[in-house]
């Protein structure tokens, strides 16, 4: 059942990514980050923190604040022109270094693949950050009224471990970054608008921070979409797919016992919303085998002949 | 042993039942089984066991009542005594050949497992055992024949009729668990609520049809077998404590995991009501014995809106009365207590969301059966009939309104004519 099985997903998930986490033992890398910090804290972290922080760091920490004397953030970089969008991911990381003083500042999609920025030997943060996405667009698709899986938290007491949650067009990603203080809301939205920025002209999604124009060239080639981590799948196959789940759902109203309430039931076993099954073009691939199973135990046929069906 | 009918006492003011001091009523297999397969639809596997332990808290409060009461003592005369109730609710036929180690028990024309044969005829074959609630029953009587600190039974269907199997049997071990109980909803608890019928008023029409039935229901007597065969369903006493755990577990449990089905489960738990109630309301008023002691339906949709609410008082599904009701478009119920109503109330509290599925089941059923059904027709609920309704022709829709459990003075749902 799906509320079995999605409970399953997210305990291997979190698995996967307890078992890619490093060992107890402290790195070198690690031990320096932490050093100069009290071992416990019970409060805001002391004036000699915030000394540690270099001046540029003071600066960024008023990103998008810049009308109240103190030093601008730096200006966004010139993506005019670059194609690749790891390439342009890479700049604004380098952006956010600069403007927010943030240190192993990695961008990745929501399923935890790496995009750009400190990505080498951070596979557990991104694994768990991929958890972390998935997790609160669940919540936020389960909450009444929330369009947009948009989020920010911090772990930690200092140093912070901070994810930035952000859309672009169908797509979400997250930005991770390490600083002694975690970014306001405000702070964390001028980076989610800074990141819209380098991938929404790669995958011509929504919210441009600037309008930038393509070469010609380059609007006449085909999407380079598919040049990305494959995020979702050919339209061929999911075509081919809705056709199928269509048959399955003309089948089982033809062949229920209370065909009324057939597609109910369907949705009901497979974890689908009625909806959902009005528009299988819209489905994710794994949903043709929740509703090949559901379908098979309504009809009480064997899985077989469900499969057989053209 | 008691008949079937002489089983049940009534709570006068809400038009209740209780079987020793546990509320139950009268249920169709239509209902039974619709129930137990959206628990099955909306969790799977996991349907089975919150269905034996809903069973099992149910049959363990109604037994340790029933054995106290008739003074029950050793572990022989529990064990006979918890098969003799089981037939006499017209659940099956059920022999235990269990010690304190465990054992098997074997069943005969169970009411889910055998029904579940006779509604789909082969049509549709179930691939799990369907006898949940048996399997709590005995292994709740075997826990209380052979009471042990080293823990409770369980029971796993290991043959089910259902599954294309030549019986139904149970095996029975123990397992090392501490005992886990709900609110159980007991007679007392019930009689203590205050009368208020809330500006309504049951008419003597009604009343009169609600004792007529009853009396019939007196009359039943359960087979050889277990099996209640009457108006045209397999009749059972079913605890409204097992009916209103499944429902509400689940319920909570995919609003947690999928809120986005809560309606979709909503609307099936409420097919199952409709489905029931149209079948067992159809089947009393069409009956040869509901002509020889009340009389023919009447004529008027009026007037067999109260035979239908006096059928569903006698059935012990809470005095429900119509508040308003347009013919052909509109029908108000309203009730100040269901048993629904009231076990939520007693184990959840209160909440903010439409609960009430088994009254908007019931309402719906009772427009079908006013505007969908000729009873005229010498066979007015043949073959095919309930599924007929949903091909063509007028449908209907239900809102629930008002509600005790959200914290309303009395329960009241709506159903009106959808015009296309």
């Amino acid at each position: 059942m799906s509320r079995s099985r999605s409970s399953f997903d997210l305990a291997g998930a979190i698995a996967t990514a307890t078992s890619l986490g490093p060992d107890a033992r402290p790195h070198g890398g690690v031990q320096a980050r932490y050093a100069g910090l009290t071992l416990v804290s019970f409060g805001p972290a002391p004036s000699e923190a915030s000394a540690e922080v270099p001046p540029a760091s003071d600066a960024s920490d008023d990103v998008g604040e810049d009308t109240t004397g103190r030093p601008a953030p730096p200006k966004l970089p010139d993506l005019t022109g670059i194609v690749s969008p790891a390439v342009r991911c890479e700049r604004i990381v380098g952006w956010i270094i600069e403007a927010t003083g943030a240190e192993d500042v990695f961008i990745a999609d929501s399923s935890g693949l790496p995009i750009a920025g400190a990505i080498a030997n951070a596979e557990a943060q991104l694994a768990g950050a991929g958890v972390v996405a998935q997790s609160v667009a669940a919540l936020s698709a389960a909450t009444p009224g929330l369009a947009s899986p948009m989020f920010e938290l911090h772990v930690g007491e200092g140093p912070f471990f901070q994810l930035i949650g952000f859309r672009v067009g169908a797509l979400s990603y997250v930005v991770g970054l390490t600083r002694s203080t975690p970014l306001s809301p405000r702070q964390a939205h001028a980076i989610r608008l800074a990141c819209r920025h380098a991938l929404a002209d790669s995958f011509g999604g929504v919210g441009r921070a600037e309008p930038t124009e393509a070469p010609r060239a380059a609007q006449d080639m085909p999407p380079r979409t598919l040049a990305f981590p494959p995020l979702s799948p050919p339209a061929q196959a999911r075509s081919a797919d809705a056709e199928r789940v269509e048959r399955l759902l003309a089948y089982v109203d033809e062949h229920a016992a209370e065909p009324h309430v057939a597609r109910l039931r369907v949705a009901l076993k497979a974890g689908l919303t009625p909806l959902a099954l009005e528009h299988p073009e819209a489905l994710r691939p794994e949903a043709m085998v929740l509703i090949e199973t559901a379908v098979e135990e309504i009809l009480g046929v064997s899985l077989a002949v469900i499969r057989r069906l053209e | 042993m008691t008949s079937f009918g002489g089983l049940v006492r009534e709570i006068a003011p809400h038009c209740l039942l209780t079987l020793s001091d546990q509320l139950v009523s009268y249920q169709s297999h239509h209902y039974s089984l619709f129930i137990d397969q959206t628990i099955a639809d909306a969790l799977g596997g996991e349907g089975w066991a919150v269905r034996r332990q809903a069973a099992f808290e149910t049959a363990h409060a109604l037994l340790t009542s029933v054995i106290a009461g008739a003074g029950a003592q050793t572990s022989r005369e529990k064990l006979e005594l918890a098969a003799l109730t089981f037939h006499a609710m017209g659940l099956g036929r059920l022999t235990f050949d269990v010690s304190a180690e465990g054992g098997v028990v074997h069943g005969v024309a169970l009411h889910h497992g055998a029904s579940f044969l006779e509604k789909y005829g082969g049509r549709v074959a179930s691939k799990r055992p369907l006898d949940a609630f048996a399997a709590g029953y005995c292994a709740a009587a075997t826990s209380l024949a052979f009471p042990s600190d080293w823990g409770l039974f369980e029971a796993e269907e290991i043959q089910c009729v259902g599954r294309g199997e030549a019986s139904c049997s149970f095996a029975l071990s123990r397992k090392p668990e501490r005992m886990r109980f709900g609110t159980v909803i007991a007679r007392a608890t019930v009689e203590a609520m205050p009368v208020a019928l809330a500006g309504g008023a049951m008419t003597d029409g009604t009343i009169e049809v609600a004792q007529a039935v009853s009396a019939m229901l007196d009359g039943l007597e359960a087979d050889d077998l277990g099996r209640v065969s009457a108006f045209g369903v397999n009749l059972c006493l079913m605890p409204a404590s097992y009916t209103s755990q499944v429902v509400f577990d689940t319920m909570h449990l995919v609003e947690r995991r999928t809120p986005e089905l809560f309606g979709v489960f909503g609307a099936l738990v409420a097919e199952a009501a409709q489905v029931g109630a149209f079948h067992l309301l159809g089947g009393v008023l069409a009956s040869r014995a509901f002509r020889e002691t009340v009389g023919v339906p009447a004529p008027t949709a009026e007037q067999r809106l109260e035979q239908l609410l006096g059928i569903a008082q006698a059935l012990g599904w809470g005095a429900t009365y119509a508040a308003s009701f347009v013919p052909g478009r509109a029908l108000v119920l309203r009730s100040a207590a269901t048993y629904e109503s009231i076990y939520y109330a007693l184990r959840h509290g209160t909440t903010v969301r439409t609960r009430l599925t088994f009254l908007q089941g019931l309402a719906l059923a009772v427009m079908q059966l006013l505007h969908r059904v000729d009873f005229d027709d010498p066979e007015p609920l043949g073959p095919g009939a309930y599924e007929a309704l949903f091909r063509s022709g007028t449908r209907f829709q239900v809102e629930e309104t008002r509600s005790t459990v959200r914290g309303d003075g009395l329960c009241e749902v709506i159903v009106e004519a959808l015009v296309d």
